[in-house]
């Protein structure tokens, strides 16, 4: 449990900064979250989706017709989106190149 | 300071020659402390006091990529040894060395020592290394992907039956898997400086090693820049390419990480490797990255740069991408996620 935020977990998804990277104002996890779902809306915008934080241990992935999915990992947003959005996002499709 | 114990896989084609040097590596004092476990018993014997055979089934995990598929079969295994170290009825073995079958990909053995719920607290992967058969490899290259894949994945590569081959055709083969996979030392089987040390014991999640594993990278990666491995013979590459990403100074880690675990999630089964050294905004030292297709291990500070060198770069080996849209594909979410291109 993170001693600040009180937020119970399981494992780390690999991509957590969380107890690994000592980074210059480093944040909690709660501010970790809140700035990887600022991003990871950048990203769902495109499909029509929202993504929520959930008490600092779960992602709510939200459709467009007000579908929802409650997942745990970074992960399993991805394959939420995909669910949700319709159309698969790949990073490597033209949409997304510079 | 990380205190589980390594294993390590032993992976190779058919006939390459593992259980010979799983049997030379084992001779050595060093290793006397080095738990076994074997896939099959082939024709060469192993005289090792702790030897165990796996058998048996696969578990596949939800999300159904070869990536989370435990195996059951060698959790079980890996728990019955532990749990007899732990008891005592056999001695404290401080590493487990995995051989695998010829035809197997090691990517599910790592997977089962990184997610399996118990062994992950007890366990950490190690180096993979791979046999190379310096006669037949090329052959087997053309007709075997799975032995190229084995090329790929390695962290360490050991020609063996030089003595058979030609010095022409050594070279050439070298040449060719330091295309295949630019970051992994190539070792002979056959020279006295075979060091175990250097094969099992120097890895990324070495403290004192680290440094220099990393280094390695980078030196390979700046020798080859960018270097589409169809400019070589394509039949003994396949669509396997490695390339290296400069992602740039000051990266936000948040950025990248939600780039590269995207990239994985949706091309995960076709990107073999990705290792690279991070300058991360906020991070007064070097930050390594390194991963197997979807297995991404944590992220992990230097001591320092290696070289002295302050530069950020990621080599990927790849199955199947283009490079250049990889490339293309980071600059492209640098450019949307970052709040400074929001704010332009």
């Amino acid at each position: 449990m993170c001693g600040v935020c009180g937020v119970l977990g399981g494992p780390a998804h690999w991509s957590s900064s969380q107890g690994r990277l000592q980074l210059a104002g480093s944040s909690t996890v709660r501010a970790e979250r809140a700035s990887n779902v600022k991003l990871l809306n950048r990203i769902a915008r495109t499909r029509g989706l929202t993504v929520s934080d959930w008490q600092g241990s779960s992602f709510v992935v939200t459709g467009a017709t007000g579908g929802q999915e409650v997942v745990g990992s970074l992960s399993d947003v991805w394959v939420a989106m995909d669910r949700l959005g319709g159309r698969s996002i790949d990073p490597l499709a033209d949409e997304w190149l510079d | 300071m990380d205190n589980r114990l390594p294993v390590n896989i032993l992976t190779g084609f058919l006939g390459s020659g593992k259980t010979t040097l799983l049997n030379r590596m084992l001779r050595n004092p060093a290793f006397a402390n080095c738990a076994v476990l074997i896939n099959e018993f082939g024709e060469v014997g192993i005289d090792h006091h702790l030897v165990e055979s796996v058998e048996g089934d696969v578990v596949l995990l939800q999300s159904g990529c070869i990536c989370c598929t435990i195996r059951g079969d060698l959790s079980s295994a890996i728990r019955k040894l532990y749990e007899q170290r732990e008891r005592g009825t056999i001695p404290a073995f401080t590493r487990l060395l995995i051989e695998t079958t010829g035809l197997a990909d090691p990517t599910p053995v790592l997977a089962t020592v990184m997610h399996d719920p118990v062994l992950q607290h007890h366990f950490r992967p190690g180096n993979v290394i791979a046999t190379v058969d310096a006669v037949h490899a090329v052959g087997q290259f053309k007709r075997h992907p799975e032995s190229r894949k084995q090329v790929a994945l390695a962290d360490r590569l050991v020609l063996t039956k030089t003595d058979l081959s030609t010095t022409d055709s050594v070279n050439s083969l070298t040449s060719a898997l330091s295309v295949l996979n630019p970051a992994a030392p190539i070792i002979s089987a056959d020279s006295p400086l075979l060091d175990a040390d250097a094969l099992l014991g120097q890895d990324i999640f070495n403290e004192s090693g680290k440094v220099e594993e990393v280094g390695r990278w980078l030196r390979a990666a700046e020798k080859r820049k960018y270097f589409p491995v169809h400019r070589g013979n394509s039949n003994l590459h396949g669509d396997i390419q490695a390339f290296v990403l400069e992602p740039g100074d000051s990266i936000d880690w948040a950025v990248f990480s939600l780039w590269l675990s995207l990239l994985l999630h949706r091309h995960g089964d076709r990107v073999l490797r990705v290792k690279g050294l991070l300058h991360v905004d906020g991070a007064e030292t070097p930050v390594a990255i390194h991963g197997v297709q979807q297995l991404m291990h944590p992220p992990q500070h230097l001591a320092h740069w290696p070289d002295g060198v302050r530069r950020s770069a990621v080599v990927f080996i790849v199955e199947g991408l283009d490079p250049t849209r990889v490339m293309a594909s980071w600059r492209g979410f640098l450019a949307r996620l970052t709040d400074q291109a929001l704010a332009a």
